[in-house]
């Protein structure tokens, strides 16, 4: 069908459903001037959101340059990225008993997978047994000892870390079977790297403080933030440096102690708004970088980049943000998409749909977790529409070079 | 945040919340879900209010954060499907079709991927471009065209040769 003739099939076919809302409306701008507040950049109050983007940030006493990345001397060369797999093969994981189960996060090895049983079931009250994936081959199948936990990130232990029920519940640990409650109170566990160390927030209802903690036994050590800012972890590297968000600003809180801000790349000469960091990955760090229209334009315009931290270095991936997945620990861009694919570098790697059980048209997929070197990539389909009558299930790629 | 800026946000706001509202019962269907797209669109068009007011084309902006409050609200809603009260309907005051034919074309609406059906109700309902459609998602013209297609398709396919099957 051409471009004209689905024009106007789709103009009759819709036309039914135009009409207008009918009840009177149930909008509170005085709430959400209440809400936006508490969700504004504390800078903002002074004066340009544009100046404040390099702001200099604070750190005991210690002024910390938040200059545009200065490139350190001698210069550290990015690492390599690996090669994209020329081919790969879907199938699906053993759920055992289960009729739908979903991947919540993958290693940096491929090895390990965790995730829930029946996510779709509706038993918000019963706890849900969680499924733990090693080479393929389902290996525990536990229920954790609290309601609605979710486990986050998985590193190459097989230790895992997420949260119950809500944001602000409490960060928990898995391990061999075994699950543990974190240190430190409410507050909920985001990513665990390769030595074991976790970055997450702890606190409640929009005031969490982030936190590290050494390993999954330790005391949770604060990450400084600036005044009253409200700051966000979104991931954890492999030597120990967090990144996050302090007042809607790409943040980073380093191994040594410092904290800088990250200022965002000029997009076509204009400088941008902010850099919304995702996920580490290859050694950079994945995220979107909104920019100010061009002139005349409309809206701003969101660009995936990724940033390397250590030569400040940045690299334009794509301008259709939520298109390539990222398997980011925190969960933002998990969406369903129905060709899927994930970076693989600076490279888009396509997969394979895999969907014996589904809709063969309406079949989506969300990409949880991809292995350092690219040949092992796990993840979800499901209905795109969410369908409940159709099951969700886990699903690993297998790649090769 | 001075009283000039809350005032500039409110004298905007007040204006655009009809045209907000219309979008957003279009594109989920349902009143009180429309209420609760505009609501979160004006909280975070509030918060980020002192940058955008310097925004040459806001209301572009702003319907831009309603469609990707839209897109995450089905991202996020997929695992509340079966968590959530269904609230009761609320019938439009208006419209083309018999209820019966709205309620069955709604559904089957429902079932498309979520950007599909954003592409489908800003294109045939809010009789947007398929360039500001495009501005809209963050996508080329092309994928638009494709999306619509491939809605359309999915429509098609629901619907068998219920609705709008003679062409």
């Amino acid at each position: 069908m051409n471009n004209n003739s689905d024009d106007e099939y789709g103009a009759l076919l819709l036309r039914p459903l135009s009409g207008e809302p009918s009840g009177p409306p149930a909008i509170d701008v005085s709430k959400a001037m209440r809400d936006g507040r508490r969700r504004r950049r504390r800078w903002w109050a002074g004066g340009s959101a544009l100046s404040a983007v390099a702001v200099t940030a604070v750190t005991g006493g210690v002024l910390v340059a938040a200059r545009p990345n200065p490139a350190p001397t001698p210069l550290p060369t990015p690492p390599p990225d690996p090669a994209v797999p020329s081919s790969c093969t879907a199938a699906a994981l053993p759920a055992a008993k289960y009729r739908s189960a979903e991947v919540d996060a993958g290693d940096s090895s491929g090895r390990w997978l965790i995730g829930r049983a029946e996510p779709d079931m509706m038993t918000p009250s019963l706890s849900k047994s969680h499924l733990v994936w090693h080479d393929g081959a389902l290996v525990e199948d536990v229920v954790p000892p609290v309601t609605g936990v979710t486990m986050r990130d998985i590193n190459a232990s097989g230790v895992a870390v997420g949260l119950s029920d809500s944001r602000a519940d409490h960060p928990w640990a898995y391990r061999d079977g075994r699950f543990t409650r974190l240190r430190g109170g409410t507050g909920f566990a985001v990513a665990i790297n390769d030595n074991g160390q976790i970055a997450g927030q702890l606190g409640r209802d929009q005031h969490e403080q982030p936190v590290r903690w050494p390993s999954a036994d330790a005391d949770p050590v604060p990450l400084a933030v600036p005044d009253e800012a409200r700051a966000e972890v979104r991931d954890i590297a492999p030597d120990g440096t967090v990144a996050g968000t302090v007042s809607e600003q790409g943040y980073l809180w380093m191994p040594d102690g410092t904290r800088r801000a990250i200022t965002p790349p000029p997009v076509d000469g204009r400088p941008a708004l902010t850099f919304d960091p995702l996920v580490f990955r290859y050694g950079w760090l994945y995220g979107v970088v909104s920019s100010a229209p061009a002139e005349g334009g409309l809206g701003t315009r969101n660009i995936v980049y990724r940033f390397h931290p250590g030569t400040g270095m940045w690299q334009q991936l794509s301008t259709e943000i939520m298109k390539t997945q990222v398997a980011a620990p925190t969960g933002q861009w998990r969406f369903g998409e129905e060709k899927p694919s994930v970076f693989v570098g600076r490279q888009v790697l396509s997969l394979p749909a895999y969907l014996p059980a589904i809709d063969a048209y309406l079949g989506s997929f969300v990409v949880a977790g991809i292995s350092d070197d690219a040949h092992v990539v796990a993840g979800i389909a499901m209905s795109g529409p969410a369908d409940l009558t159709l099951p969700i299930q886990p699903v690993i790629w297998r790649c090769r070079p | 945040m001075d009283d000039e800026s809350d005032a500039g946000y409110l004298a905007y706001v007040n204006g655009r919340v009809p045209a907000l509202r219309r979008v957003a019962f279009l594109l989920s269907g349902d009143e009180h879900q429309a209420d609760d797209l505009v609501q979160e669109t004006i909280t975070k068009l509030y918060a980020k209010w002192p940058r955008i007011a310097r925004v040459e084309n806001v209301d572009a902006y702003v319907h831009r954060m309603l469609v990707r409050a839209f897109l995450d609200e089905k991202r996020r809603g997929w695992w509340r499907v079966s968590l959530r009260d269904v609230p009761p309907e609320r019938p439009a005051a208006e419209g083309g079709g018999s209820t019966e034919e709205k309620a069955v074309l709604r559904a089957a609406l429902r079932r498309v991927p979520a950007r599909q059906q954003a592409v489908l109700v800003l294109r045939f309902l809010c009789d947007q471009s398929v360039a500001d459609v495009a501005r809209l998602l963050d996508c080329s013209e092309g994928t638009v065209k494709s999306q619509t297609s491939h809605g359309l398709t999915a429509l098609r396919r629901i619907l068998g040769d219920r609705v709008g099957g003679a062409r």
